[in-house]
């Protein structure tokens, strides 16, 4: 018991040291917090008290096209140096990516044989940028040593969101072979700022007109925010506020997850959810900006006419307006949330062992099982992917393992393992992701962790 | 046959222990953003009517225009930039030669920046030239609202015809280095 104590709170500890995927503990029994990634998930306990704060955390971080280490290796390189060589790696597909999650209250109840409900309330921070390298160069060495090249404003696309989530679920067993299971999720939004489907590019060149020509096609760029410009015009007026708003004090919103899981045989078991179907209606301290046109610009063209003196300054400025009006607003729009789609399909085999589950009724359960999953995310340029083939494996009753390889748009090698420990009454459970990347962050292109303490009632 | 998975486990606990992020310096982030943008300024075409008198028949010996040129006003270009190379091309079909004369001026019509003239020889038809500026601080340059061009024919004996089509082409591009 000793040793299992140790293992535990080693775990625990390096969990805590680093980052791990929320998605690894999709499909993964025994925790109740398997419940806000697939509502449908099957449960064996009577209540679950999540610990506040505790309950449910965790920390994504992920970049495609560098690394940290292309940045800020300690070397005797030159930081410019290698900000250069990043930008020039760098393509329109690349992105950061953010997330955050903390759940701060979290419970649930066995209504009755077949159904079980769960409710709670957690914070998001989520951000997703991708590298607009068009933009980024035209502003890091200007467009001189670009002539001829065209500047693409397509690139330009980012969301940004920090919102609270008040949420209640409900997960019922159908027959033997299927459970399903619905959450409603109310958002409150206290940040969001997005832009995404602009067009538009800058080209300069040699003309005839004058030694340059400059021109602006297809000009339509947008960028809405909330939350982010107060309505005295102060930025980011109360920044206390983008927490306080989370519970209910923002711009609210609606959503919705479904979930199931059916076994096929007792050995085969199919588990699949859709997350976060849903909107946020943004009409309090919106501030919207866009630009739309075409411009050809040839600098001035003196007419040396001393009989009609012209106001060529102000002319340029009044045909530009007029050929690519720009508009602030502070209209209200709408907000769709990313939604996430996983599924899993996992053998379980070995020895079998019988669990003592709620209302004096046991469950059998195989020691290990092996599987495979898929997590979507719909993002603003593409849906993301992710594959995951996983073993799973008990070391005792209440020692749960689990190992994974994924690949996806960060790598091809990242290996996962997650540990859920039942130890009385409370469930502590801890995933991480991409272990190699763990010895040295610096090179991970991205890396995960999930962490969370709950007290369940059998 | 229950599968043992313990060493497996404390071999990723290890892993996991051992993680860094000693290699990292984030302290290092000196980061120039010392871009340089192009940008068409000033240009004109004036034939031989645009210096000749019609109504008393005789040759008008210079032409000026001004306009306003507010864009150094911004914040950006007052606290950032380094220096400025103005580049011009003309091409003179004129059998005359010509002075042009770049100046800028303040608000209350000082002038702030008054560029080397330029001297074009008859028929000329491939004249360049560029103008280097370095921002001092304080510098006039930056108070710079208007910018006039003056172009001045030459004294000669070989007077205007102002039925033989003759032009004068003036063309100017910037080139603006900027230092955040």
């Amino acid at each position: 018991m000793k040793k299992q104590i140790l293992l535990i709170l080693l775990v625990l500890a390096s969990t805590l040291s680093v980052k791990a995927q929320q998605q690894l503990a999709f499909s993964f029994g025994e925790s109740p917090q398997t419940l806000m990634l697939n509502p449908g998930a099957e449960t064996n306990f009577s209540r679950h008290y999540g610990i506040p704060v505790f309950s449910n955390f965790s920390l994504t971080f992920g970049s495609t096209g560098f690394v940290l280490a292309d940045l800020f290796l300690k070397d005797s390189r030159d930081f410019n140096s290698k900000f250069q060589d990043v930008l020039r790696k760098l393509d329109q597909d690349d992105y950061i990516n953010i997330n955050a999650k903390i759940d701060v209250l979290n419970g649930g109840y066995r209504y009755d044989d077949r159904t079980y409900i769960s409710f709670g309330f957690y914070e998001e921070i989520d951000i997703i940028a991708y590298m607009p390298k068009d933009v980024a160069e035209l502003f890091y060495y200007g467009n001189q040593p670009y002539l001829n090249r065209t500047f693409s404003f397509s690139q330009l696309s980012m969301k940004a969101d920090i919102l609270g989530v008040l949420h209640a679920g409900i997960s019922r067993k159908v027959d033997e072979r299927l459970n399903i299971g619905a959450r409603v999720k109310i958002y409150s939004s206290s940040l969001n700022i997005e832009t995404n489907n602009n067009s538009g590019t800058l080209t300069t060149f040699r003309n005839n007109e004058n030694i340059l020509r400059q021109s602006l096609n297809n000009i339509d760029v947008q960028f809405r925010t909330s939350g982010l410009i107060g309505s005295n015009d102060e930025f980011l007026e109360n920044p206390g506020d983008l927490f306080s708003k989370t519970f209910l004090g923002g711009n609210l919103g609606l959503g919705f997850d479904l979930g199931l899981t059916y076994h096929f045989t007792p050995q085969i078991e199919f588990t699949g959810s859709i997350l976060d179907i849903g909107f946020i209606r943004h009409s309090k301290s919106t501030r919207n900006y866009s630009a739309k046109g075409d411009y050809t610009f040839d600098g001035i063209n003196f007419e040396f006419d001393p009989d009609n003196p012209r106001d060529y300054w102000q002319e340029l400025e009044d045909d530009f307006d007029d050929k690519i009006p720009t508009q602030e607003t502070q209209d209200a729009y709408t907000s769709w949330r990313p939604m996430k789609i996983n599924a899993a399909l996992k053998y379980s085999f070995g020895d079998i062992r019988s669990k003592a589950c709620y209302a004096r009724t046991h469950k059998q359960y195989y020691y290990n099982a092996i599987g495979f999953q898929l997590h979507t995310i719909m993002r603003p340029l593409r849906t993301q992917f992710s594959f995951t083939s996983f073993f799973e494996t008990s070391l005792s009753e209440n020692i749960h393992t689990k190992f994974t390889h994924t690949i996806n748009d960060y790598s091809a090698t990242i290996l996962g393992s997650g540990m859920s420990v039942q130890i009385g009454k409370v469930n502590v459970f801890g995933l991480i992701d991409n272990m190699l990347g763990v010895r040295d962050v610096g090179t991970a292109g991205n890396i995960s962790f999930n962490f969370g303490i709950n007290l369940v009632v059998n | 046959m229950k599968f043992t998975a313990k060493p497996i486990v404390l071999l990723f606990i290890v892993a996991l222990l051992s993680s860094c992020v000693e290699n990292l310096d984030f302290d290092q982030v000196e980061l120039d953003i010392d871009p340089i943008f192009n940008s068409p300024l000033v240009s004109l075409e004036l034939d031989q009517n645009d210096f000749f008198d019609v109504d008393n028949g005789v040759e008008i010996s210079s032409v000026v225009d001004i306009t306003d040129l507010t864009i150094l006003d911004s914040s950006i270009i007052q606290d950032n930039l380094t220096q400025v190379i103005f580049n011009f091309e003309v091409e003179n079909r004129f059998d005359r030669s010509f002075v042009i004369q770049v100046l800028f001026f303040d608000d209350d019509d000082n002038i702030t920046e008054n560029i080397q003239p330029f001297f074009i020889n008859a028929g000329d038809l491939n004249y360049t030239a560029n103008r280097r500026i370095f921002i001092s601080n304080p510098s006039s340059f930056l108070n710079s609202t208007k910018l006039s061009v003056t172009v001045t024919l030459t004294p000669s004996s070989n007077q205007l015809d102002p039925d033989i089509p003759k032009t004068l082409s003036f063309k100017s591009a910037g080139t603006y280095y900027l230092s955040f």
